[in-house]
């Protein structure tokens, strides 16, 4: 179905769901660490208990976004080109480099992070697992109080530049979008502070059902202040992406030149049900409203903490729907300005199921990351406890050694050091005397 | 006041040591791989392997140059014929594909061609964004029911055996 003039080049969407994928996961993953940040930056002590799931999350989508964009290319044998001969000219061509960068960045701190973790592991694991873990300390084995005061300092500074580069990974997204000139919908310096911040929001609201569902899984309660600050995070970036979502459009309309009618018809005809109905109602106002009520204090517990893991959910459609209403919502313009395409869903080749296949990847990655390296700030292991309501005392013995050990780890003299060091931000030398 | 313990806690054994010499180890193999990966012509013209362009030039010549006229040297006729017509600013290669090997042996290699109404649908086939003003088009199958342009329409000139252009 085509509607008005379009030429013969426009026929065909070019940029299709994988292309939708690849800012949406991007996006994530800047969000995600900004939460982490957030703790080890800011020292908003509240958001401890994800402030290592907020890392490997970041990661475990991060390894997935170039998956989108190298099946969507189809030539995986010369994915490298980028890497090898970029174009200083191309805004494209950066990729290789920004986003090798923030992987570097990402798996230094969560290597510093883990480090008396994994120090740990390799001498209470065994067979196996005992070599990866010795593998994973790269043979730096001091956790003397030096030496993780030296790791605290790296942390914050890694911590600190990871914001500018997540700012930049997902800022540069929208400068790619938001540099052509030549098409409408997309064209506006607007763009990469419009893409960063739907990406610190729909960050936040992974982060929210990521924890809930962790904690659902392995049966512990939802740290209630971790979730509300959350929610009042999410709260306060989604008023600043809605405002500037809008912003761009009122400012089209108002400037009334003459891409307006075109625009005007794009979202008031092809696509209103997901540009009006997910993006802005169902993924941004019903959220507002859900969040702001999550927050009265007279509401019991169980319906508030209900209200924001629902508009973390929420959020993260209606961003997803906002990627897709730029990506594909700009393509079904025509460039003669009186005319429009239609997008179809495929369902294989760059379609539906392969993805929903990447939306769920990450998923599974995050949960092999978290089996090796536990993101639980309450001290128990990554699996849920074989028996329900087994709640073994400290010190007790185990089958399974590792459980008392760890635990084990908490109450001794040079854990307490290490909890000290992931508390807050600048207590480090209250806690010397521990 | 801890001090270094045991003399081993060198810069090299502590962490952010290891992810130093990581660090430097990785940029140095990367700088060797690049160095021995990027072609040695690239940009020599331009952002591209500089190698390609004679590559390129050192094959076989499919298309006779010099357009139309080489062709009218022997097809006399046809040439005049085609010149008058709609379709006079094509190039005969266009329909008639490559042939260099027939000029260069013109008993021997023929040009061939694909005489069905794909080949003319590639510019008269109704498709969106083109329209009648623009080329004459038609839908295929409504058109002619599968039989072949050529039945109807001399290419050359493609109302001649029709009565002409009404």
């Amino acid at each position: 179905m085509l509607f008005g003039y379009v030429y013969p080049n426009e026929i065909e969407i070019n940029w299709g769901l994988f292309i939708v994928l690849y800012p949406y996961l991007t996006g994530l993953v800047a969000g995600a660490f900004i939460v982490s940040s957030l703790y080890h930056v800011f020292g908003v002590s509240d958001l401890k208990p994800v402030s290592r799931l907020s890392l490997i999350s970041a990661l475990a989508v991060l390894v997935v976004a170039p998956l989108a964009l190298i099946s969507h290319l189809g030539q995986p044998l010369r994915a490298l080109n980028l890497m090898w001969t970029p174009n200083p000219t191309s805004a494209m061509a950066g990729f290789g480099y920004i986003y090798s960068f923030y992987l570097i960045i990402v798996v230094l701190e969560i290597w510093f992070i883990y480090r008396p973790d994994i120090i740990g592991f390799s001498e209470t694991r065994t067979g196996f697992a005992k070599t990866g873990y010795n593998l994973l300390t790269l043979g730096a084995k001091d956790v003397s109080q030096e030496a993780l005061h030296t790791d605290h300092k790296v942390i914050t500074f890694l911590a600190i530049l990871g914001i500018p580069s997540a700012a930049f990974l997902h800022g540069y997204v929208g400068f790619i979008f938001g540099a052509i000139k030549a098409n409408a919908w997309w064209a506006t310096p607007l763009m990469p502070v419009i893409f960063l911040l739907s990406a610190i929001v729909s960050g936040i609201a992974l982060l929210i059902v990521v924890y809930a569902a962790a904690c659902w899984i392995r049966r512990k309660k939802i740290d209630f202040a971790c979730i509300m600050s959350m929610n009042k995070y999410l709260w306060v970036f989604l008023i600043f992406a809605f405002v500037l979502e809008i912003l761009e459009v009122i400012h089209l309309g108002y400037e009334g030149k003459e891409e307006w009618p075109a625009v005007r018809g794009l979202i008031t005809q092809i696509i209103p049900f997901s540009y009006f109905g997910i993006q802005l109602s169902m993924g941004m106002v019903v959220p507002f409203f859900l969040l702001m009520f999550s927050r009265m204090e007279r509401l019991p517990v169980k319906i508030r903490q209900i209200g924001t893991i629902v508009s973390g959910s929420l959020v993260l459609v209606g961003v997803l729907a906002m990627r897709f209403n730029v990506v594909v919502g700009g393509q079904l313009v025509s460039k003669s300005l009186s005319g429009y395409s239609q997008f179809h869903f495929p369902i294989f080749a760059e379609g539906i199921v392969p993805t929903i296949g990447f939306l769920i990847l990450p998923l599974l990655i995050l949960a092999v990351l978290a089996y090796i390296l536990p993101p639980w700030m309450d001290g128990e292991e990554a699996k849920p406890e074989r028996r329900r309501g087994f709640e073994p005392e400290l010190g007790e013995p185990l089958e399974e050694g590792v459980l008392a050990t760890v635990r084990e780890r908490y109450t001794s003299t040079a854990s307490q050091r290490y909890i000290a060091r992931t508390d807050l931000f600048g207590k480090w030398r209250e806690d010397d005397r521990l | 006041m801890a001090g270094r313990k045991e003399g081993g806690s060198s810069f090299i054994q502590s962490a952010l040591g290891r992810i130093t010499m990581i660090l430097v180890i990785v940029v140095v193999l990367f700088g060797f791989a690049r160095q021995m990966i990027i072609p040695k012509s690239f940009g020599q013209y331009g952002r591209y392997r500089g190698d390609s362009v004679s590559e390129v030039a050192s094959r076989p010549v499919n298309y006779a140059g010099g357009g139309n006229s080489t062709c009218g040297q022997c097809h006399q006729n046809v040439f005049q014929a085609l010149s008058s017509a709609e379709h006079g600013k094509m190039d005969c290669q266009t329909c008639h594909g490559p042939a260099a090997k027939h000029v260069a042996k013109p008993s021997e290699q023929s040009p061939k061609i694909e005489g069905n109404a794909e080949l003319c649908g590639a510019c008269h086939k109704d498709i969106a964004g083109r329209t009648d003003q623009q080329i004459a088009t038609v839908t295929l199958q409504m058109h002619s029911g599968g039989v072949a342009c050529v039945g109807c329409h001399d290419p050359h000139q493609p109302w001649a055996k029709l009565g002409g252009r009404s």
